[in-house]
């Protein structure tokens, strides 16, 4: 019986790339977000200034 | 809170691997290939749990108008999305030198292919839709009448003839697999559950917060 | 180029994929296969058949120079000649079972294009001696016949 390492290597690699994928866009997302909320609360101060 | 459950999946998904690969046999008929079953059955039942979330949180939308119903809802529908994706891409790979066909027309293929594109096309609908309470109302409907496909899926391999074999674990009955490879089945099962709870904890998280600086 | 235009490009894609896959589930997963004995009681020559029973123990004969491969499969009932050229899948054996496509020759022979293997639920660690599932496999074969 063949052990096809190949196959168990490229669908374990697939995967991890996929859903490393979604994390990473999960992380930028959030990154993003947090900035534009740090720039709405100084908004207002600018204004003052 | 949520980098806690991070680190937790993170975790479980190394044990998954020492696991997978390190205390579970060669088994015997199948050889190594075997051990792509540690991700493709985990992310499967996944993908049912995410599409079962969808249905259950797309009633509480219909049911209660509440926004965080409408979030789980979205959040949980990508991550099934995902995970679908792996679990037909992993059973795919190991098809070819298992079955002999990267692909076949059979119930269970049908059914999980069909499945995945359902809610490929819900993730496009909230898309499609820029008023927002009406983009939740739609998908809320799609929600449910997708959800229909979830069990055709699973009992394929019982109601129709299939290449694809019945399941091992989750049915009735005896258990026919030794213990060292029904531990990493389980312990994988526990871990990509974990990363699920993860991504949607963080999507939900990001979807609130679009709605503030929108707002 | 707008946003519109795209997920209406998106849409239509679904739709025809969605379309195309229910097309493909009702004409071949509700039969994926038939059964030797089913094609023993009215083979049509040259018609495509999918065609799923076990491996009869002993009918294998491989020639690996000439890639000819020739067994016969059964249902317990009845039982079909089939001969491909190619190598087989790697589950592929004696008292397995395997669903191979092709068409029924004037021969009477099924001459198959495609070799599948079709892989039982059960596991099985090194040590853990028990024999190639013949009989699992026809339990398997049965339940799938009488779930019709």
């Amino acid at each position: 019986m063949a052990d096809n390492w190949q196959f168990v290597a490229a669908a374990y690699g697939l995967a991890a790339a996929v859903l490393g994928g979604y994390w990473r866009r999960l992380v930028r997302l959030d990154r993003k977000l947090a900035a534009a909320q740090v720039r709405r609360r100084n908004r207002p101060a600018d204004k003052i200034q | 809170m949520t980098r806690a459950l991070g680190w937790l999946a993170t975790l479980g998904l190394i044990g998954g691997l020492v696991m997978g690969f390190g205390v579970a046999p060669r088994e015997v008929t199948q050889g190594n290939v075997q051990r792509i079953m540690y991700l493709h059955v985990p992310t499967a039942w996944v993908a049912y749990l995410a599409f079962g979330i969808v249905f259950f949180a797309s009633i509480g939308y219909l049911w209660t108008r509440s926004d965080a119903a409408d979030r789980l809802a979205r959040a949980s529908a990508e991550a099934g999305v995902i995970f679908t994706g792996v679990t037909i891409t992993a059973g795919s790979i190991w098809g070819k030198p298992t079955w002999g066909t990267w692909w076949t027309w059979d119930a269970r293929l049908t059914s999980a292919a069909i499945m995945f594109v359902m809610y490929l096309g819900y993730l496009l609908l909230r898309g499609i839709i820029e008023e927002p309470e009406q983009a939740a109302r739609y998908s809320a409907v799609l929600g449910i009448v997708a959800a229909l496909d979830v069990p055709l899926v699973h009992f394929s391999v019982y109601w129709w003839r299939t290449l694809h074999q019945p399941p091992t674990v989750m049915k009735p009955g005896p258990v026919n697999m030794p213990p060292a490879i029904l531990a990493a089945l389980l312990v994988n099962v526990v871990a990509f559950t974990l990363l699920y709870t993860y991504f949607v904890v963080k999507r939900v998280n990001t979807l609130r917060r679009e709605h503030e600086v929108l707002a | 180029m707008n946003r519109n235009a795209k997920f209406i490009a998106g849409g239509g894609v679904i739709a025809a994929a969605l379309a195309y896959m229910i097309y493909a589930g009702v004409t071949q997963s509700a039969v994926y296969f038939i059964t030797p004995s089913e094609l023993r009681a009215a083979p049509v020559s040259g018609k495509a058949y999918r065609l799923g029973g076990i491996v009869v123990p002993g009918s294998v004969q491989w020639n690996p120079a000439s890639l000819e491969l020739a067994f016969t499969l059964s249902d317990g009932r009845g039982s079909v000649p089939v001969r491909h050229r190619g190598t087989p899948p790697d589950l592929f054996g004696e008292g397995r079972g395997a669903v191979v496509e092709g068409n029924w020759s004037r021969e009477g022979h099924f001459t198959a294009s495609l070799i599948m293997a079709k892989h039982s639920e059960d596991y099985k660690a090194p040590r853990g001696t028990s024999g190639a599932g013949y009989q699992d496999l026809i339990r398997t074969l049965e339940k799938d016949g009488s779930s019709r």
